[in-house]
C-alpha cells in the first residue's frame, strides 16, 4: 500500500507517470471490482485522489459498494429477524436510494404482510389448539363413556342372563306349582265332598238320636202309668185278696152254721162250699195277679232305668254328633278355604307364569341389544382412540 | 488517543439520502471510512485511517451504550443505536447507527461495519433526555466499571418498563 500513497500525494510530473498512475488505479479498481463481483463487498479502494473523473470513478466505485454493502446487510438481518418472528426489524429506508429503495420497501411490505400473517396464524393456532385442548377433552370423555357404556352392557348382558336364568327357574317352579296346585285343589275338593258326606251323616245321626231320645222321653210317663196303675191293681188285689179271706171265713161259718142246721141247711152247706171254693179260687188269682204285678212293677222299674240310661246314651251321641258336625264344618270349610286358595294360587301361578314368559322375553331382547351395546361401545373406543391419535397427529403438524 | 478538545456546542447535520459508512478490524481500528464521514468528522482520510473509532466519541455519550453496542457485536449480533458523535473540532453530530460484524467464509468475525443515517429529531430529543440521565447516573460512580455497571441497569429497568427488548426499543424510539 506504500506505493498507493505514493501515488496518490505524488505530483504527477511526466506522460510516463501520469500512464504508471492511471494504470496503477485502473489495477486496483479492477481487483475491487472482482472481489465485489465474487461477493466480497469488504474492499474498497483507500486513499483515492480527491480530484478528477478518476477519483469521481474510484469514489463511485467505493458508493456503489458502500450502497450494495448497506442494503445486503439491512436486507439480510431484517430477513433474519422476520425468520425469527421479530417483524418490528425492517430495513430502514433513510439513506437508501433508487432500486435500493425499492427492493428495500418491497421487503418490507413483505415482512409487514408475514406480520399480519404471522398474528393470523398465531391466533388460528392458539384457537387451533385451544379447540384441540377441548376435542381431546371431549374424546377423553367419550372414551371414558365407551368404556362406562360398554361395562354398563356387560353387566347389563350378565344381568340379563342371569335374569334368563332365573326366569327358567321360576317358570318350571311355577309348572311344578302348578301342578302341585291341581292335585291341591281336587283333593281339597274331594275331601270337601266327602266332609260333606260326614256332615250329611252325621246330621242324620243326630236327628235320630233326637228322635230316640223323644221317643225314650215319651215313653217315660207311659212307665209311670204302668207303675201308678200296677200300684192301684196292687192295691185292688190286697182288697180283693182280704175280701176272699173274708168271704173265706163267711164260707166256714156258713158251712159251720149250715152244719148245725142240719138238711134245712144242707143245700146252704153246698152253696157255702161253693162260695169257699170260689174264695180259695179268688185268692189264688189274686196272689197269682200280685205276682204277675209284682214282676211287672219290676219289669217297669228296669225299662224305666234303662230308658234313663238309653237317654243318657243317646244324649251323649248327639252330643258327640254335634261335636262332629260342628268339627267338620270346621273341616269342611278349612278345605273350601283351601281349595280356593290353592285355586288363587293356581291363577296367581298362571300369572307369574305369563309374567316370566315376558321377562325372559325382554331379558332375551336386553341380552340382544346389550350385545350391540357393547360392539357398539367398542366401536366407539375404537373411534375415539383413531381420532386422539389423528387429533394428536394433527397437533402435532400444526405445532411443527 | 483523543484529541483534547472540547465541545463546542455547534450540531452538525449531514443529508437525508447519505450515509456514513465506515469499517473496522476486531480491534476497532479505523480501516475505512467514507467522504460523508471525512466531510462531518472533519478528518482527512490518512488521519483517520489506523486510528480507533472512539476518535469521534463526544463526551456526552454515557459509557454503557458503547458497552452495550460492543457486547453485542462482538456477540455476532447486529445493533441500532442512536449516537452523539464529535467532529475534530468539537462540533457534534447524531446519528442512527446500525453496526454489524463482518464474517469470513467460515462465519468467523473479521471486522466491524457501521452505517449511520439520519436520525429522527424526535427521536433524538428523547435519547438525548435519556442519555443525560444515564451519565449522570455513571458519573455518581467514582469509579468508571461502577458507574457504567450502573448506567447499564437504569437502561434495563427503563426496557422493563416499556415492556420492550433493546432492539425493539430502538426501532420503537423513531
Amino acid at each position: 500500500m506504500s506505493h498507493q500513497s505514493e501515488h496518490s500525494r505524488a505530483a504527477v510530473s511526466s506522460t510516463e507517470d501520469e500512464a504508471a498512475f492511471y494504470r496503477h488505479w485502473i489495477a486496483e479498481a479492477a481487483q475491487v471490482c472482482e472481489r465485489a463481483a465474487d461477493g466480497d463487498l469488504e474492499a474498497r479502494l483507500l486513499r483515492v485522489p480527491h480530484e478528477g473523473d478518476l477519483a469521481r470513478m474510484l469514489l463511485g466505485i467505493n458508493h456503489l459498494l458502500d450502497m450494495t454493502d448497506a442494503f445486503v446487510r439491512e436486507s439480510q438481518a431484517a430477513l433474519h429477524h422476520a425468520a425469527d418472528g421479530k417483524f418490528f426489524r425492517i430495513v430502514v429506508l433513510r439513506g437508501m436510494r433508487g432500486s435500493f429503495r425499492h427492493a428495500a420497501e418491497t421487503g418490507n411490505a413483505a415482512t409487514a404482510r408475514m406480520a399480519t400473517q404471522a398474528a393470523a396464524l398465531a391466533e388460528f393456532s392458539a384457537r387451533r389448539s385451544m379447540l384441540g385442548k377441548e376435542l381431546e377433552g371431549v374424546i377423553a370423555t367419550l372414551a371414558s363413556s365407551a368404556t362406562e357404556v360398554r361395562a354398563t352392557a356387560e353387566s347389563l348382558a350378565s344381568m340379563a342372563g342371569q335374569t334368563t336364568s332365573e326366569a327358567n327357574i321360576v317358570a318350571a317352579a311355577a309348572e311344578k306349582t302348578s301342578g302341585s296346585l291341581e292335585l291341591v285343589t281336587q283333593t281339597s275338593r274331594q275331601m270337601s265332598e266327602a266332609f260333606a258326606r260326614v256332615d250329611r251323616q252325621t246330621a242324620e245321626c243326630a236327628s235320630l238320636a233326637g228322635e230316640a231320645v223323644r221317643q225314650a222321653l215319651s215313653a217315660s210317663p207311659v212307665m209311670q202309668n204302668l207303675a201308678d196303675a200296677s200300684h192301684k191293681v196292687g192295691g185292688v188285689v190286697k182288697l180283693i185278696s182280704r175280701i176272699a179271706g173274708q168271704t173265706n171265713l163267711l164260707a166256714l161259718n156258713a158251712s159251720i152254721e149250715a152244719a148245725r142246721s142240719g138238711d134245712a141247711g144242707k143245700g146252704f152247706g153246698v152253696v157255702a162250699s161253693e162260695v169257699k171254693e170260689l174264695a180259695r179260687q179268688t185268692a189264688s188269682a189274686t196272689d197269682q195277679i200280685a205276682d204277675q204285678i209284682q214282676k211287672t212293677q219290676s219289669a217297669t222299674g228296669q225299662v224305666s232305668g234303662a230308658l234313663t240310661g238309653i237317654t243318657t246314651q243317646i244324649n251323649h251321641v248327639s252330643e258327640i254328633s254335634r261335636e262332629i258336625a260342628s268339627s267338620v264344618e270346621q273341616q269342611r270349610s278349612a278345605a273350601g278355604d283351601i281349595g280356593s286358595s290353592a285355586q288363587q294360587v293356581a291363577e296367581g301361578t298362571y300369572e307369574i307364569s305369563r309374567s316370566i314368559q315376558a321377562v325372559s322375553l325382554v331379558a332375551r331382547q336386553t341380552s340382544d341389544c346389550a350385545s350391540q351395546l357393547v360392539f357398539a361401545a367398542d366401536e366407539l373406543s375404537r373411534q375415539s382412540e383413531s381420532l386422539r391419535a389423528n387429533l394428536a397427529h394433527f397437533l402435532t403438524d400444526a405445532r411443527g | 488517543m483523543r484529541p483534547s478538545v472540547s465541545p463546542t456546542g455547534v450540531e452538525r447535520f449531514f443529508k437525508e439520502d447519505e450515509i456514513i459508512v465506515s469499517k473496522t478490524d476486531t480491534k476497532g481500528i479505523i480501516t475505512y471510512a467514507n467522504p460523508v464521514f471525512l466531510t462531518i468528522a472533519g478528518y482527512r482520510e490518512e488521519q483517520i485511517l489506523g486510528q480507533n473509532h472512539n476518535i469521534i466519541r463526544h463526551p456526552d455519550m454515557p459509557r454503557c451504550v458503547f458497552d452495550l453496542l460492543w457486547k453485542t457485536i462482538a456477540a455476532g449480533q447486529e445493533i441500532f443505536a442512536y449516537v452523539k458523535n464529535m467532529s475534530k473540532n468539537g462540533d457534534h453530530y447524531w446519528v442512527f447507527a446500525h453496526v454489524t460484524p463482518t464474517f469470513d467464509s467460515e462465519g468467523r468475525i473479521i471486522g466491524y461495519h457501521s452505517n449511520r443515517r439520519v436520525p429522527d429529531r424526535t427521536a433524538v430529543a428523547t435519547v438525548d433526555s435519556l442519555y443525560r440521565d444515564l451519565l449522570a447516573e455513571e458519573n455518581r460512580h467514582s469509579d468508571w466499571r461502577e458507574g457504567m455497571a450502573a448506567g447499564t441497569r437504569m437502561v434495563q429497568s427503563v426496557l422493563e418498563k416499556a415492556k420492550l427488548s433493546y432492539e425493539e426499543f430502538a426501532f420503537a424510539i423513531k
